[in-house]
C-alpha cells in the first residue's frame, strides 16, 4: 500500500493539470457550438468546397456534425489526443520512475515482491484514470447539455466517453510496458509524445486510404464516434480486441519485470 | 551458521563474464571484506545476492533461504548501501527515510534520529540540494534504519570526508557488535584492513584467495622509491625486493619482509630522497600473480 500511495502522491500534481486541461477544453469547446449552429448554412457551403478526403481526415461528418453530441464527437478528436498523452506519460512515468531516477535498487532491495511493486503502480494509474474520466465525463455532459437544442441519448453520450477511457487504458498499458522493458529512460515526454503523434498520423492515414487492417493497429480508430452515437453501443469486436491488447501488455509487463536483470547505472 | 553461502555462483552478461564459480561462506557476526579491482565481479556478486540479477548457474543462500526464490523474506533483514546513491525527486530527507522505513514492519523513528545525529545529517533538507557526501549519509541511514542482520556495502566510502568515514566505520563496528554480519566490498585496501576480519580477493570473476586479515597483513608490501646520487647496482637487490626498476639515480621496488632490515640496508646509502608508500591493490595483485 505504501508504494500505491507514494505513486499516487507523486503523480498528483501533473495529473491535476491534465484533468484541468481536459475538462476546460471539453467544456469551453462546447460553448462555441451555438455559434457554429447558427452559421451552419454558411458553414456547409464552405465545408463542401473542401475535397472529401480532407473532411474524412478531420473526422467531419456532415449528417451529425450539427447536433450538439455530433459536435462533441468532433471536439473529442483533440480531447483524445490530450487524453492519450496524459495516459502514456502516466504509464511510462509510473512504471519507469525507478528507471529514470535510478532508484531501482532502492525499491528492489526492500522486502517486497517485484510483482507487488508493479501491481501497486498499475492500481495507482488505474485510480487516476478513473478519476480523470469521471470528471471529464461530468464536465462534458454539462457542456453538451448546456448548449444542445434537441434532447440527446445519455447512453450514446456515455458510450462515447467510455471509448475515451478505453483509449487511455490502451496508452497507459503501452506506457507501463515501455517503462518496464526499457533499459534506459532519461525523459518521458519525448518518447510519449512521439508515440502518440505517431498513432495520430496513422489514424489520419487510415481515414484517407480506408484500409480496414490499419484500424486494428490504430487505437484512435478503434471506435468510430459517430457510429457509437447512432448505435448507442461500442463495437464488440474492438472492445474485445482492446481488452486483449491491454491484458497482453500488462501480463507481459509483469512477467518481464519479475525476471528482469537490474543492471548497475 | 553461514549467513551467506554461494555455491558455484556464475553470471554471464550475454557472452561477457560476470563471475565464475564463486564459492563464499560468510559466518554470522563476521565483517567480511570483498576486494578486487574494478570490473573483477564484486558488484556482480552483490547484485546476485540481492536478487537484482539472476545467476546463469549455481546458487546463493542468505539466512539459509534461496536468494532468488525467497528474496522478499531475506530483504526484511538486509541493509544495502550502493556505491552511488540516487533518490526520488523533490523529497525531503525525512520523507525519503520514512518511505524507506514504511517497507519494514517496525518503528524506525528512533534509529533514524540517532543515525542522523551521529552523521550530522539535517532531516529537513531537500535531497536534491544535498552534496554528494550528504547524499551518501542519507544512504547510510537508509541502509541501517531497520537494524538489519546483514549489512551489504558496495564500495561505500566515496564522498565521505575522513572524519565521517571514521564515524561510519564506528557505526558499522557497533552494528557488528550488536550481532550484524557485514559484507564490505572495496578496492581500497586500507579501508578493508581497518575494518574486516576476513577477506576474499576476486580477480577476473574468480575468487583467488580467501584469508583472515591477520595472515593477509603478514604479506603486506611496502612500495619504496629512493633517489641516490649514483645509480644503484643490481646487486643491491635482495630476495625481499621485487618488481624493481633502476632509472639513473631513482630506484623503486616493492618490499616484502622485515622493515628493520630494510632500514639498515638503506642507512648505508647516501640518499637524496625517500618515499615509502603502501602499494595500491593493483600492485599487490600483480604481485600475487607473479608468485603463482
Amino acid at each position: 500500500m505504501n508504494i500505491f500511495f507514494f505513486e499516487l502522491k507523486s503523480n498528483l500534481k501533473s495529473n491535476l493539470v491534465w484533468i484541468l486541461v481536459l475538462c476546460s477544453v471539453s467544456y469551453f469547446f462546447m460553448l462555441i457550438y451555438p455559434a457554429f449552429y447558427q452559421n451552419s448554412a454558411d458553414l456547409i457551403e464552405v465545408i463542401n468546397r473542401y475535397p472529401k478526403e480532407v473532411l474524412v481526415a478531420f473526422g467531419l461528418d456532415m449528417d451529425q456534425f450539427f447536433s450538439a453530441i455530433g459536435f462533441y464527437c468532433f471536439v473529442l478528436m483533440y480531447i483524445e489526443l490530450i487524453a492519450s498523452m496524459q495516459a502514456i506519460m502516466l504509464g511510462l512515468g509510473t512504471s519507469g520512475r525507478e528507471l529514470r531516477l535510478r532508484t531501482t535498487e532502492f525499491i528492489i532491495t526492500k522486502p517486497v515482491k517485484r510483482t507487488t511493486i508493479l501491481l501497486a503502480k498499475v492500481l495507482s494509474i488505474l485510480v487516476i484514470l478513473v478519476v480523470t474520466n469521471l470528471l471529464l465525463t461530468l464536465t462534458s455532459y454539462l457542456g453538451v447539455s448546456s448548449v444542445t437544442l434537441a434532447p440527446f441519448s445519455t447512453q450514446s453520450f456515455l458510450m462515447v466517453c467510455l471509448s475515451t477511457f478505453y483509449l487511455q487504458l490502451i496508452f497507459a498499458s503501452l506506457g507501463i510496458l515501455l517503462g518496464v522493458t526499457f533499459r534506459k529512460l532519461r525523459s518521458i515526454a519525448p518518447v510519449s509524445l512521439g508515440i502518440v503523434f505517431g498513432f495520430f498520423v496513422v489514424n489520419m492515414l487510415k481515414a484517407i486510404f480506408d484500409d480496414p487492417w490499419i484500424r486494428y493497429f490504430s487505437p484512435f480508430q478503434f471506435f468510430d464516434k459517430y457510429s457509437i452515437v447512432l448505435l448507442g453501443s461500442l463495437e464488440l469486436e474492438f472492445v474485445l480486441w482492446g481488452i486483449a491488447i491491454i491484458v497482453g501488455m500488462i501480463v507481459f509487463s509483469f512477467v518481464y519485470f519479475d525476471r528482469k536483470d537490474i543492471h548497475a547505472v | 551458521m553461514a549467513i551467506i553461502e554461494t555455491k558455484k555462483l556464475t553470471k554471464y552478461y550475454g557472452k561477457s563474464r560476470g563471475i565464475i564459480d564463486v564459492d563464499l561462506s560468510i559466518e554470522e557476526g563476521e565483517i567480511f571484506g570483498f576486494i578486487g579491482p574494478n570490473g573483477a565481479g564484486k558488484s556482480t556478486t552483490i547484485r546476485l545476492l540481492l536478487s537484482l540479477i539472476k545467476p546463469s548457474s549455481g546458487n546463493a543462500t542468505i539466512f539459509g533461504l534461496d536468494c532468488q526464490r525467497d528474496y522478499q523474506e531475506i530483504h526484511k533483514d538486509i541493509g544495502y548501501l550502493p556505491s552511488e546513491v540516487f533518490y526520488y525527486d523533490n523529497m525531503k530527507v525525512k520523507d525519503l527515510l520514512n518511505y524507506s522505513a514504511s517497507f519494514f514492519k517496525k518503528d524506525c523513528t528512533a534509529k533514524i534520529k540517532e543515525l542522523a545525529t551521529r552523521l550530522d545529517l539535517d532531516l529537513n533538507m531537500k535531497i536534491d540540494n544535498l552534496s554528494y557526501g550528504n547524499k551518501k549519509k542519507v544512504g547510510i541511514v537508509q541502509g541501517l534504519l531497520h537494524s538489519p542482520k546483514l549489512i551489504i556495502l558496495d564500495e561505500p566510502t566515496g564522498g565521505l570526508d575522513p572524519l565521517m568515514q571514521q564515524t561510519f566505520f564506528d557505526i558499522l563496528k557497533e552494528e557488528n557488535e550488536r550481532g550484524a554480519t557485514v559484507l564490505f566490498s572495496s578496492h581500497i585496501l586500507s579501508e578493508v584492513q581497518k575494518l574486516c576480519h576476513r577477506v576474499a580477493i576476486i580477480k577476473e570473476g574468480k575468487i583467488v584467495r580467501i584469508d583472515t586479515m591477520s595472515s593477509l597483513k603478514e604479506n603486506t608490501y611496502l612500495k619504496v622509491s629512493i633517489d641516490t646520487l649514483e645509480p644503484l647496482s643490481e646487486s643491491f637487490m635482495d630476495e625481499n625486493m621485487m618488481n624493481y626498476s633502476i632509472v639513473d639515480g631513482n630506484t623503486s621496488f616493492l618490499y616484502n619482509g622485515n622493515v628493520n632490515d630494510l632500514m639498515q640496508k638503506l642507512s648505508q646509502l647516501n640518499l637524496l630522497r625517500i618515499n615509502l608508500t603502501e602499494p595500491d591493490l593493483e600492485e599487490i595483485f600483480m604481485h600475487y600473480y607473479e608468485k603463482e
